[in-house]
């Protein structure tokens, strides 16, 4: 038992929500920068397409993100924190719908809307230094959105919003920064369209603004000018602006539809509007038009897309084509780890997406990479053809396929049980692969071993380099062995002990001939200094020696550190997505079958929500048979409520029925058929969302009452509340990481775990209650917490012993969760620490506090 | 629509806070009369004040006319009646017959803001008294110099420990009781695992005790709005819980929603109601703020606070009402009224599943069934 819990992530958010396009990084460098959740990505616009050029993490939730260029231009370099603060206030509810964070055109001001009924104004003085904030009372209570307008004297805002008879109109004010205080703005239009939900501010010299309802688009401005247009009845959540003057803007939908609106002038003045379908993209939750009909498409729901407009359109009418995919496991609303190829390593299988971008992805965890190359099938092929991925005991190989795709392949020649170390094409059409205790030549076209040189009984390989005609590789005690290809065959040219341990080593051509060298470039661990040796006599050329000033570079290169230290650059999932074209809800595997099972939106559904009722008062639970490949219909059982979760239980069945747990036994009826019978069952809770079962023991994870130990006492045949955690959490996911210790996500992204007082001397009172053990703040939405590793569990390795726990989120994250001795902890902490002081955050955001319950 | 909004949620469609907002306006717009859950009071007199504490949400202190105060466990049941029905008792009882007791009605009941190891009441026999939960001792007391009609601590100050006090003096009171010693201090730090405490406790050392003028009233002191907030007395009062607003009750049958900000009214028309004039009335607000809770003689009237329409009204007791507490956590009303009971009202969604086995588990406790008595 370990109550000493370590959270790291093993795939980071890919789920987008925010977007934007712009001369970021230089004025004259076109920029896409994407707001992932807790992550900042800046991309740069080639004519090869983005380049990415930033992946930059903030300790924080990104609820907002502006582009703005100032009049006040200064030189621009890198990513630096300009300004920040907090902004938060002691009174006032925080928003229900989320915080809108805004910026006037015109650079006077930053207007935030945190708190119900609060308009926060941070003013910018004219050296574009921010000034002392100050809020605003809004009377609007339910405020949907809140624009800047382009083109006006004063900083005005308009307002959306919704009053106490559920009938939505705008509202303008003017920000008078002296009086700080709003003046009644230019013009005001209400009763709207019931599902207005979204501002479009148009830039001047146009001004006034687009207000996107459900059914009807309406563009209005201070000259009284009103147009309105009807639409589809649909869901508009993302815009993207085309034209700098704002005539034409991107529109999608909550069904992945993209249309264009044009606002058709006369001059200065609108005339009208118009809608035109473009096509279908994912479901966007941000849109940046970026430079000649090329738009990115962020989607929370799906894989975020880069989709070029054509100007005619295709076969089925669309003028959307999609020149890239951007993976997106988000949201994970359900998981499995299955283990098919039954060697240790765990697949994650995801419900990944929501509504038609639903899909089903299996992950595999290439964490624990040592190393990764590339190799061509045959010398002078200008494209690599194979993937060698190293792993701490083994090599895999992915080879391409025809549908450009990475599949895993065998070479026949190369060692696959152990750890590769290098591996290089060379002349002849000859592969080299180093490895621990030899190096081999494998011919391209046979995938044979040619020849292969073994390295001195007692002393194995640690270092190794080659290009096409030389191999150069270190031993322990500092000998460095030097080979060459000379007629398919390796040639073991020359021999040297240097004083010190080898730490790298490397053999890139250097002049003119680009298959052979003349130098070696060796780092040394002890003195720390790099040597160039000539080559083939091995005689050293020259000396340099570093300095202290790589400490922290050692630190990571420890063993055990090193996959640390090299993390981000190599720490990938490879997915495989099934796309369904709907929502996939739960998903489980059978291991005797090989099965996996998907419960999906359209089939299946178990509970009847009779129209007339907001609530489901009836649910089945329905029992299959998977036989061939097909599922069998045995058992149909009504329940008097909506089932929320099944869980498998001493060889019954138990479920979370409403507020109820309830257990059903599996009886044979006497003509044979099957029946699910219900033995007992336990009330108290809200609404029973999430259990999980451990031997007798079960633990539920309510609406809003935390987490609670039932016990399930056969004598009795009874199910009786053990112990809880009185604390007021609203559950998302509940599992039990051992007999003890049981772990919880809550509505507010965080993780905590609780302990079951089992000590004989303690009090009814404290024996009843879960003890709070750990708090984490993850930051992100956890839907499902599984057992089970992603990484190759080694029986006779320390790794192996640590239980992991690993979870999924709705932004795409893929987390582990280890439970750790207390003196391994210790260490992690102190290496997260230090990793901290050297990771800067943007936004000078402290990741104590972000990692701490607030 | 649960499972709806468990699955938008699930999706990330529906916000994480929005969910919950949703849930809990739900919750609070079904509130019925409980026939699963019941208080079985000790009070032989009118229930005048009731407050559950806010570090928990556990534990509801209730003061009543016979001088006596009783704290419940608003979670764990006593016993079970019938199987099923929550039966309450208290847990704790200061009286007329305890040594420290008050020795007429006391009017005001409260939790010390930071832990549950001490509250304090205030009486019609002119004391303000701080009691220690564990022991049921007095460790201070104040003479006020008329009777005690209401008592507040705030919930939010770190540099004060201060209990606002209106008796039936010209001014208002603020009392400001200094640290309890050690042994108190760290009893109560026990039953509560809260590490607070200490520091608040030594930081009120530091005060001065006094009296302070305290404006009773934004409305008289608004700039802006000289008219009178009520042609009478005020009886009740009461602020949301984001800060921004008060509500105000007088003998005169209105009750007013004032900006604390600008100190106006906010000429929010609420319906027409019939209020206790005599006595102090403590009035409940849900934590949107949505619904304001409003004894209204022997009903209680939720109105919607903003469009001031009456959204329901809550009949049950056979006398006036004094006061209600909203329970923001679970979305329970609590009440308590002259014919000396403690209703409580909760919600009724999700609707209470009944199983076929329900039966069983009945005859297994049914053995309580005697026990009961009131």
């Amino acid at each position: 038992m370990s109550v000493w819990n370590y959270v790291v992530t093993a795939h980071k958010p890919t789920s987008v929500s925010h977007s934007c396009v712009g001369n970021f990084t230089s004025p004259n460098q076109l920029n896409l920068i994407i707001a992932k959740c807790t992550r900042i990505e800046i991309h740069l616009l080639t004519p090869q397409g983005l380049q990415p050029m930033l992946d930059v993490p903030i300790y924080g939730r990104i609820a907002t993100i502006e582009l703005f260029r100032p009049h006040w231009d200064a030189d621009k370099s890198e990513l630096l924190t300009r300004a920040m603060g907090d902004v938060s206030d002691r009174i006032g509810r925080p928003t229900d719908n989320g915080q809108i964070g805004i910026i006037d055109p015109d650079c006077r001001l930053i207007g935030l809307h945190l708190y119900d009924g609060l308009f926060k104004v941070i003013p910018f003085d004219n050296k574009g230094q921010l000034k002392e904030a100050f809020n605003i009372r809004l009377e609007e209570l339910q405020v949907l959105d809140i624009k800047f307008l382009h083109g006006c004297v004063k900083p005005t805002i308009v307002v959306l919003y919704q009053d106490n008879k559920d009938a939505r109109h705008v509202k303008t004010y003017e920000v008078a920064l002296k009086e700080k205080d709003f003046v009644e703005g230019p013009w005001s239009q209400n009763n709207l369209d019931n599902g207005a939900g979204l501002l479009i501010p148009v830039p001047a010299p146009l001004g006034g603004v687009i207000i996107i309802g459900e059914e009807t688009i309406v563009y209005c401005n201070a000259n009284a000018t009103f147009k309105a247009i009807p639409i589809k009845q649909s869901i508009i959540r993302a815009y993207g602006r085309v034209d700098p003057d704002g005539s034409r803007y991107l529109l999608g939908d909550n069904t992945g539809t993209l249309h264009l609106l044009v606002l058709t002038h006369e001059r200065e003045r609108v005339t009208g509007l118009k809608v035109e379908y473009l096509g279908e993209t994912s479901i966007a939750s941000s849109i940046s038009y970026l430079d000649n009909g090329v738009v990115y498409v962020g989607s929370r729901f799906g894989d975020s897309q880069l989709v070029k407009l054509n100007l005619q359109a295709d076969a089925s009418g669309s003028f959307v084509e999609v020149l890239e995919r951007y993976v997106n496991l988000g949201p994970i609303v359900d998981f499995c780890v299955v283990d098919l190829d039954r060697q240790g390593q765990g697949q994650v299988v995801t419900c990944s997406g929501a509504c038609k971008d639903g899909s089903i992805r299996a992950s595999v965890e290439l964490q624990g990479i040592k190393g990764l190359w590339s190799l061509k099938s045959s010398f002078n092929d200008p494209y690599d053809m194979y993937l060698v991925v190293s792993f701490i005991s083994e090599t895999r190989f992915l080879a391409m396929n025809m549908e450009d795709e990475l599949e895993e392949t065998e070479i026949e020649g190369f060692d696959a049980q152990t750890q590769t170390l290098f591996c290089q094409n060379a002349i002849n059409d000859l592969l080299i692969q180093v490895t621990a205790n030899s190096v081999r030549l494998v011919s391209c076209t046979s995938r044979e071993l040619v020849d292969q040189w073994n390295a001195p009984a007692g002393f194995s390989v640690n270092v190794a380099s080659a290009n096409a005609s030389q191999v150069l590789l270190a031993t322990g005690g500092g000998h460095l062995v030097y080979l060459e290809i000379r007629d398919a065959k390796l040639v073991e040219v020359k021999h040297a002990q240097l004083e010190h341990e080898i730490s790298c080593l490397d053999l890139n051509p250097v002049g003119d001939n680009p298959q052979y060298s003349s130098l070696a470039a060796v780092g040394m661990w002890t003195d720390i200094s790099v040597r160039i040796f000539s080559l083939p006599d091995l005689e050293l050329v020259r000396k340099e020696t570093l300095g202290g000033e790589i400490v922290p570079r050692l630190a990571i290169a420890k063993e055990g550190e090193l996959s640390i230290g090299t993390i981000d650059d190599i720490q990938k999932l490879h997915i495989r997505t099934i796309p369904l074209n709907e929502q996939a809800r739960r998903i489980c595997h059978q291991a005797q079958s090989r099965t996996l099972a998907f419960c999906s939106f359209k089939y299946n559904q178990t509970t009847y929500v009779l129209p007339e009722e907001n609530e489901p008062t009836k649910g089945r639970i329905l029992v299959f048979a998977v036989e061939d490949g097909r599922l069998q219909l045995i058992v149909e059982k009504e329940t008097k409520g909506a089932v929320y979760s099944l869980n498998a239980f001493n060889g019954k069945l138990l479920a979370a029925i409403n507020q109820k747990i309830q257990l059903y036994k599996w009886m044979l009826r006497e003509d044979g058929s099957h029946e699910l019978q219900s033995e007992c069952g336990h009330h108290g809770h809200i609404l029973a969302l999430y259990t999980q079962t451990r031997g007798d023991f079960i633990v539920v994870g309510d609406l809003m009452k935390s987490i609670s130990l039932l016990v399930y006492k056969h004598e009795e045949s009874a199910i009786e509340e053990r112990a809880r955690d009185y604390n007021a959490n609203w559950m998302t996911a509940v599992e039990m990481l051992d007999d003890e210790i049981y772990i919880g996500a809550e509505n507010n992204y965080n993780l905590f775990t609780v302990r079951k007082n089992s000590d004989a001397p303690a009090t009814d009172d404290e024996r009843a209650r879960l003890e709070v053990v750990g708090e984490y703040h993850l930051g992100e939405f956890v839907n499902r917490f599984r057992h089970g590793s992603l990484v190759m569990r080694l029986p006779d390795s320390e790794m192996g012993q640590i239980p992991t726990v690993i979870f999924g989120t709705i932004n795409g994250v893929i987390g582990i969760i280890a439970s750790l001795p207390h003196d391994q902890y210790v260490f992690l902490e102190k290496l997260q620490s230090t990793l901290v002081k050297f990771i800067k955050g943007v936004g000078n955001l402290s990741h104590e506090a972000m990692a701490v319950i607030p | 629509m649960w499972l709806e909004e468990v699955r938008g949620r699930e999706r990330g469609e529906l916000r994480a806070r929005r969910f919950v907002a949703a849930a809990r306006a739900r919750r609070a717009a079904s509130l019925a009369l409980s026939n699963r859950k019941e208080f079985a009071t000790p009070h032989h007199g009118a229930v005048n004040s009731l407050q559950v504490d806010l570090t928990e949400g556990r534990y509801l202190l209730s003061g009543a006319s016979d001088g006596s105060a009783a704290v419940f466990d608003v979670w764990n049941a006593t016993e079970y009646e019938a199987g099923f029905i929550a039966k309450h008792r208290n847990i704790l009882l200061v009286d007329k017959q305890h040594e420290n007791g008050h020795k007429f009605a006391v009017s005001a009941a409260i939790w010390y803001p930071v832990d549950t190891g001490l509250f304090i009441t205030g009486s019609y026999d002119h004391f303000v008294k701080v009691w220690d939960t564990n022991s049921t001792q007095v460790v201070m007391d104040f003479k006020m110099p008329g009777k005690v009609y209401a008592a507040a601590m705030s919930p939010v100050a770190t540099t004060h420990m201060l209990i606002a006090t209106g008796s039936a003096d010209v001014q208002d009171h603020m009392d400001s009781f200094g640290p309890s010693p050690s042994r108190r201090s760290s009893s109560t730090q026990k039953r509560t695992g809260n590490a607070r405490n200490s520091q608040a406790m030594r930081k009120g050392q530091n005060l001065t005790h006094g009296q302070m003028q305290k404006r009773l009233h934004p409305g008289l002191s608004s700039s802006q709005n000289r008219a009178t907030a009520h042609y009478g007395a005020v009886t009740g009062l009461r602020t949301t819980a984001d800060g921004m607003y008060l509500l105000s009750s007088g003998s005169d049958s209105r009750l007013r929603l004032w900006d604390i900000d600008s100190g106006c009214n906010t000429l929010v028309n609420y319906e027409a109601m019939r209020l206790q004039t005599g006595k102090p009335l403590q009035l409940a607000v849900t934590d949107d703020p949505s619904l304001v809770f409003v004894p209204c003689m022997a009903s209680v009237k939720a109105y919607n606070l903003w469009s001031a329409m009456t959204f329901q009204t809550f009949r049950g007791h056979y006398e006036l009402v004094n006061c209600c507490y909203y329970n923001t956590q679970y979305q329970e009303l609590y009440t308590g009224s002259n014919d000396r009971q403690i209703l409580v009202w909760s919600p009724s969604t999700p609707p209470f599943t009944e199983m076929e086995d329900d039966d069983k588990q009945h005859g297994l406790s049914a053995v309580d069934e005697d026990n009961w008595s009131d």
